[in-house]
C-alpha cells in the first residue's frame, strides 16, 4: 500500500494564500478616539461611533494611514495615489454598524512581496493590503451571547498574499518574516495569542501539473506558528484523502481546533454570499503624494535583513549570531549600544549569545526585561580586555550584574575579585611555587615548555584566581630564564 | 397673546436682550399654543415643557448677566425634527423600531442651539426614517396641514414645517436628503432652508443617504432663516465632509439688492409636468424679481431629466447600508425580520440591495455615481451663466389625504424639482409664493451655487420684503 | 420582476413582506427599475465617480485618546444586559 504522504509528494501541489489581519499599535481606534488597549473592562473603552449608534460619524486616525503606507512601501507595494474607504454590508452581531468600513476597490498598497530565506523561494507576492476596522468580541454562553464593543473599531491592516505558498515550512517562513517586518516598523506587537496578529489560510490543492486551481478551504483560529504548521498538514492531507477517495472539496470555512489537531467546517460559503461594497460616503477620500511616500520611505527604520547585513559585513558578526541578535529588539538594542562604546563587536556578539541568553534562561528573565545596560556590559568587556578579571571572574561578575543592573568595576572591588597585578607580590609567589617544585626547573631544561602551564595553573591556585594570567606567565618564563 | 406668536424669531430675540420680555413667559405662551392646536396637527412625537422651562430659567439668568448679546435667537422656542439625536430626550426617527430610543449624546447642532441660547421646547414628526414625502408614514401618525388639515404636510419634515405654520414654534430644524425640507415647507405656506452640503455638521443625525443628507431650517420667513442657519452652520470636527473655515455673512444673505443679478430658469422645471397654476405663481414671482433689476433666462439644463433615478439609486443603496443596524442589540427593537418597519422604508432598502449586488454594481451603482458627476458638471456649468437657478418647488398642488392615499406615489414627481440640489451639494430654498385654487400654499425654489446660501438667501429676502410692500 | 426573483431579493435582505405588500412592491420595484433604464446608456466614459458634493480629500484626526463613554451609558440602550455586557440569545459560533 503507498502511503499518503507518498501519494501527497509525487502527485499532489499544495496551494496556499494566507490573510493576515494585525492590530495596529495606535493610541486609539481607527475612527474614533477611544483606547486600544487591550484588557479593559468590558464595553468601557466605547463610544456613539465604535458602537454604531445612529449618528455617529467616523473620522480617519492619521496614524493608521501613515502605517498601512510605512507597510505598503516596506512590502514593495504600489502605493495607491488615490484610496478609497469601502463599506462591507453583512449582518452579525459583533459589527455594531451591519457594514465594516474597510477598502476593496482601491486598497492602499497592491502588487507587492516579501522575501523570504527559503530553499525552494525567496518572495512571495503580496496581492494588497488594506485598512479597516475591527469587530466587537463575542463569548458564547450556553444560552446567551455576550458582546464586548472593546475591539470594535480598532485599527487593522489586512495582508493579502498571493497564492504563492507550498507548504507549511513555507507558510511560517512566510509569516515569520511579517511578524519582524511588522514589529520592526512598530506597526503591530503581533501578539499572537491577544488576537493582535490573526492568520487565515486559505488552501487547495491540485494535481502536480493540472492547470486549474482546485476548490479552497479557508481556515481560522490560529493562533500559534505550530498551529499553523499543523493545520496546513492536517487540512492539505485531508483533502487529499477526500480526493483520492472519490470525494470532492467543498468551498467551506473551518476552525482549526488545538487541543483536537483538526479542522472543523463552521459554515458552508453560500454562492450568494454577497458583501454589496460600495465606496463610504461618510469619508473622503485619500490622495497620496509621492512627495508623501519619499518622505515616509527615507524615514523607515532599519528593516532585519539590513541589520543582519550590517552585523555580519561591518562587524563580522557569523550569520547565524546575527539572526539570533536581530531576531529581538532588545537583543539588537543591547548589541549595538555595547558595540558602539567598545568597538568590539564579537566579544559582545559572544557575550549575547551564550551568556545572556544562558541567564535569561536559567533565572526565566523575559526578554524585553532585561535590566542589563549597555555600559555595563561595555565595562565588564573592557576589564577583561585590560585583564583586570579573567573570564571566570568576568562570568560570575556577569551573572550578578545582570538582573540587579550594578556596575562590574564596583560590583569587582567591593568583592574583591580584581586580578593581583603587582609582579612584586606575584613574583614572590611564584618563586616559592617553583621552590616547591624543582622536577619542574629540570623539565624547562629539558625543553618541555608545557611545565609553564603547569606553574600558571598552580598559581592560579594559590592566588585563587586573581593572579593576571599573562603577567604570570612573564614572571614564570623570567625566573626560569634565569635559573 | 398670539401677537407675539406672529411676530418674527428676530425681533423677538432682540425684545429678550433687552429685557422687554422673559423666555420664561415666552415659552409658556408658546406652550399654551401648542396643546391648543396639536390635536388637530399632531406635528410633535414629543414636548418636553418641563426641560424647556429649565433651560428657559438659565437663559434668562445669562441674559441678565448681560451674556448671550450675539446670539439672534437668544431665548426662542425651537422644533428639532425627531432624527436629530437629543441626549437623554427619546429621538424615534417616527420609527417604532427606535420608539424607545434615548441618544446618549447631543447632535452637534443640538449644542450649537444650546450655546446660541436657544429653547428646544419638542421633537416634531416625519415619515418613517426620513424616507418619504407626506408625513403619513410615522408610527406616531400623520401630521395633517395647519392650512387646512385635510391637506397633507408634504415630508419628510412635515412636522417641523406644519409647527411653524400652525405657530406651535418659531425656528425648527429639519433634515433634507431629496427635498424634506422645501417639500413640506412648500406644502405649508413657511420657508426651508438646504443648505450646501458639508456647511451644517451632520454628526448626530440618523442618516438616511449620507452623501445626500443635510440638516437645515424651516421658520416663518427668511431672517429668521438666516438668523437660525447662522448659528447653525460651520465645522465641528466631527463630520469628514465638512469644508474647514466657513464664513457667512448675515449682511450681504439679507441686503434687499439683486440689480444685475443673473436668474437661470431651466426650461425642465416648467415643462409639462407642471401644474399650470403653479407655472403661473413661478412666472409673477420672476416678474417681482425682474422688477427689482434682476436678469432672468430661460435655459435647457436637460440633466435634470436624470435626477430621479440617479436619486433613487444612490439614495436608496446608501440608506439599505444605514438601516441595517437597527437590529435591536444596542438600541431598540430587532428591525431584521422587518416587522415593524413601514412599506415604503422597507420598499427603498430592497431596492438599494439590489443596485448594489455584484451583478448590479458597476452597471447600475458605478453608474450613477459617474452621471451623478455629470449633473454635478452640468449643473456648474449653469452657475457660470446664472448667479442662482429658480423654479417651483413641487410640481403639484398639495394633495388631500383622499387624493394622497389614493396615488401616494404622485408626490415622488417632486423629485425632479428638489433632488437636483441634493445631488449636487447646493444650497436651495422653498419661499411661499402664492395660494393655489384651494387655498393651499405654493412654493418658489431658489437655488444657488454650493456655499453660496448669501445669494439664495438674499434673491428670498429681496423676493419676500418685495411682495409685503405690494400687500 | 418575478415573484421568484422578488423573494430571493427579499431572503437576502432579510426582510418580510405580507402577500399584500409584496404584490404593491413589486410593482412599485418594476416603476423604479424601469426608470433607471434611462442613465443605463447615457455616456459617461472618462468620468470619475461623484460619492459626495465635495472635492475634499485627506481628511484625518490626530491619535489622541479621549475619555471613553461610561460602560454604562454604552449599554442604556440595550435590549439585553448581562453585567459588563451586551446580551444576544446565542448565535452560531462563525
Ligand atoms: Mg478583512
Ligand atoms: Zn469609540
Amino acid at each position: 500500500m503507498i502511503s499518503l504522504e507518498r501519494i501527497k509528494q509525487d502527485k499532489y501541489e499544495i496551494v496556499i494564500g494566507i490573510e493576515t489581519h494585525v492590530e495596529l499599535l495606535t493610541k486609539t481606534k481607527i475612527f474614533c478616539n477611544c483606547s486600544t488597549q487591550f484588557g479593559g473592562k468590558p464595553n468601557s473603552q466605547c463610544c456613539p461611533i465604535c458602537t454604531g449608534m445612529p449618528g455617529a460619524l467616523p473620522m480617519l486616525n492619521e496614524k493608521v494611514l501613515e502605517k498601512a503606507i510605512k507597510l505598503a512601501i516596506a512590502l514593495n507595494c504600489k502605493v495607491s495615489n488615490i484610496s478609497r474607504f469601502d463599506r462591507k454590508n453583512y449582518s452579525y452581531p459583533d459589527l455594531p454598524k451591519s457594514y465594516q468600513i474597510s477598502q476593496l476597490y482601491m486598497p492602499i498598497g497592491r502588487n507587492g512581496y516579501l522575501e523570504i530565506n527559503n530553499i525552494n523561494k525567496n518572495r512571495i507576492g503580496i496581492h494588497e493590503i488594506h485598512m479597516e476596522e475591527d469587530a466587537g468580541k463575542l463569548i458564547h454562553e450556553d444560552v446567551n451571547t455576550l458582546i464586548d464593543y472593546n475591539r470594535a473599531g480598532v485599527p487593522l491592516i489586512e495582508i493579502v498574499s498571493e497564492p504563492d505558498i507550498s507548504s507549511s515550512k513555507e507558510a511560517v517562513e512566510y509569516l515569520e518574516q511579517l511578524r519582524y517586518l511588522l514589529i520592526d516598523l512598530g506597526i503591530s506587537d503581533c501578539k499572537m495569542q491577544e488576537g493582535s496578529f490573526r492568520a487565515d489560510i486559505n488552501l487547495s490543492v491540485r494535481e502536480i501539473e493540472s492547470e486549474k486551481l482546485g476548490i479552497r478551504t479557508e481556515m481560522k483560529n490560529l493562533n500559534s506558528f505550530k498551529a499553523v504548521e499543523d493545520a496546513i498538514e492536517y487540512e492539505s492531507n485531508r483533502q487529499i484523502a477526500v480526493i483520492e477517495n472519490g470525494g470532492s472539496i467543498i468551498q467551506e470555512t473551518r476552525r482549526w481546533d488545538d487541543n483536537l489537531k483538526k479542522s472543523i467546517s463552521m459554515r458552508v460559503k453560500e454562492e450568494s454570499n454577497d458583501y454589496r461594497y460600495f465606496p463610504d460616503p461618510d469619508l473622503p477620500p485619500i490622495i497620496i503624494s509621492e512627495t508623501f511616500i519619499n518622505n515616509i520611505e527615507s524615514n523607515l527604520p532599519e528593516l532585519r535583513d539590513e541589520k543582519i547585513n550590517r552585523y555580519c559585513n561591518t562587524w563580522g558578526i557569523p550569520l547565524c549570531e546575527a539572526e539570533i541578535i536581530v531576531s529581538e529588539k532588545n537583543l539588537a538594542k543591547l548589541f549595538e549600544e555595547t558595540v558602539k562604546i567598545t568597538n568590539m563587536a564579537k566579544e559582545v556578539s559572544n557575550w549575547i549569545i551564550m551568556d545572556t541568553m544562558r541567564v535569561l534562561k536559567d533565572k526565566k528573565i523575559h526578554i524585553n526585561d532585561i535590566k542589563l545596560r549597555p555600559e555595563n556590559l561595555a565595562k565588564l568587556i573592557i576589564m577583561i580586555k585590560d585583564g583586570k578579571i579573567n573570564s571566570t571572574i568576568a562570568k560570575e561578575v556577569f551573572d550578578a550584574i545582570f538582573d540587579t543592573n550594578l556596575d562590574p568595576v564596583v560590583y569587582v572591588k567591593e568583592n574583591d575579585l580584581i586580578i593581583v597585578e603587582n609582579k612584586e607580590i606575584l613574583r614572590e609567589k611564584i618563586n616559592a611555587i617553583i621552590e616547591e617544585n624543582p622536577q619542574s626547573v629540570e623539565d624547562y631544561k629539558n625543553g618541555k615548555k608545557k611545565v609553564i602551564t603547569y606553574l600558571i595553573g598552580k598559581t592560579m591556585k594559590v592566588m585563587a584566581g586573581q593572579a593576571d594570567p599573562k603577567k604570570t606567565s612573564e614572571i614564570i618564563k623570567e625566573i626560569l630564564e634565569q635559573l | 397673546m398670539n401677537d407675539i406668536l406672529k411676530m418674527s424669531a428676530t425681533d423677538i430675540s432682540r425684545l429678550i436682550k433687552d429685557r422687554k420680555i422673559k423666555v420664561e413667559e415666552l415659552i409658556q405662551i408658546q406652550f399654551k399654543r401648542i396643546k391648543q392646536v396639536e390635536p388637530n396637527i399632531n406635528s410633535f412625537i414629543s414636548t418636553n415643557e418641563e426641560k424647556a422651562m429649565i433651560k428657559a430659567r438659565e437663559v434668562q439668568e445669562l441674559i441678565d448677566q448681560g451674556q448671550l448679546r450675539n446670539s439672534n435667537i437668544v431665548g426662542i422656542p425651537i422644533a428639532i425634527k425627531d432624527n436629530i439625536c437629543t441626549k437623554g430626550i427619546i429621538t424615534s426617527a417616527a420609527s417604532k423600531t427606535l420608539s424607545n430610543y434615548k441618544p446618549i449624546y447631543d447632535a452637534t447642532v443640538i449644542n450649537k442651539l444650546n450655546d446660541a441660547g436657544a429653547i428646544i421646547i419638542g421633537k416634531t414628526n416625519l415619515d418613517e426614517f426620513a424616507m418619504g414625502g407626506s408625513t403619513t408614514t410615522s408610527y406616531y401618525g400623520a401630521s395633517r396641514n395647519p392650512v387646512n388639515n385635510d391637506y397633507i404636510t408634504g415630508g419628510s419634515s412635515g412636522g417641523s414645517a406644519a409647527a411653524i405654520a400652525a405657530d406651535q414654534t418659531f425656528l425648527s430644524l429639519a433634515t433634507d436628503t431629496g427635498g424634506s425640507i422645501r417639500q413640506p415647507a412648500s406644502y405649508c405656506g413657511v420657508v426651508g432652508l438646504k443648505p450646501s452640503y458639508g456647511r451644517v455638521s451632520r454628526y448626530g443625525m440618523i442618516p438616511f443617504a449620507s452623501s445626500l443628507d443635510q440638516i437645515g431650517t424651516i421658520t416663518k420667513n427668511v431672517s429668521d432663516t438666516v438668523a437660525l442657519f447662522d448659528a447653525i452652520y460651520g465645522n465641528d470636527g466631527k463630520d469628514s465632509n465638512m469644508i474647514t473655515n466657513q464664513t457667512f455673512s448675515m449682511n450681504k444673505a439679507l441686503a434687499s439688492d439683486i440689480k444685475g443679478l443673473r436668474i437661470g430658469i431651466p426650461i425642465e422645471f416648467m415643462d409639462e409636468g407642471l401644474d399650470q397654476e403653479i407655472r403661473d405663481k413661478v412666472n409673477d414671482s420672476v416678474e417681482v424679481l425682474q422688477e427689482r433689476g434682476a436678469i432672468v433666462e430661460e435655459f435647457h439644463l436637460d440633466i435634470l431629466n436624470y435626477i430621479k433615478p440617479v436619486y433613487y439609486i444612490i439614495a436608496c443603496a446608501e440608506s439599505s447600508s444605514n438601516m441595517g443596524k437597527f437590529d435591536g442589540i444596542r438600541y431598540g427593537k430587532d428591525l431584521a425580520n422587518g416587522e415593524d418597519l413601514g412599506l415604503e422604508v422597507k420598499l427603498r432598502t430592497l431596492f438599494g440591495i439590489y443596485v448594489l449586488t455584484k451583478d448590479n454594481y458597476y452597471q447600475i451603482y458605478e453608474q450613477a455615481l459617474k452621471v451623478r458627476r455629470l449633473i454635478k458638471n452640468n449643473i456648474d456649468n449653469a452657475f457660470t451663466k446664472y448667479d442662482v437657478l429658480i423654479g417651483p418647488t413641487v410640481p403639484n398642488i398639495v394633495p388631500n389625504f383622499r387624493e394622497f392615499e389614493k396615488d401616494p406615489y404622485n408626490i415622488n414627481t417632486s423629485t425632479k424639482y428638489t433632488a437636483a440640489a441634493n445631488l449636487a451639494g447646493i444650497p436651495a430654498i422653498s419661499i411661499p409664493c402664492g395660494i393655489d385654487r384651494r387655498g393651499l400654499p405654493i412654493g418658489l425654489q431658489i437655488m444657488g451655487k454650493s456655499f453660496c446660501e448669501e445669494d439664495v438667501l438674499r434673491v428670498a429676502y429681496t423676493y419676500e420684503q418685495a411682495i409685503k410692500k405690494n400687500r | 420582476m418575478t415573484s421568484e426573483e422578488f423573494d430571493e431579493l427579499a431572503l437576502k435582505s432579510k426582510i418580510k413582506f405580507s402577500d399584500e405588500e409584496k404584490n404593491k412592491a413589486i410593482f412599485l420595484l418594476d416603476n423604479m427599475l424601469y426608470d433607471i433604464q434611462s442613465i443605463e446608456n447615457l455616456d459617461t466614459e472618462g468620468l470619475d465617480i461623484m460619492v459626495t458634493p465635495l472635492q475634499l480629500e485627506n481628511v484625518f484626526r490626530d491619535d489622541n485618546a479621549n475619555e471613553s463613554y461610561k460602560q454604562k451609558e454604552i449599554l442604556n440602550n440595550a435590549s439585553n444586559i448581562n453585567g459588563d455586557y451586551f446580551s444576544i440569545p446565542k448565535v452560531i459560533k462563525d
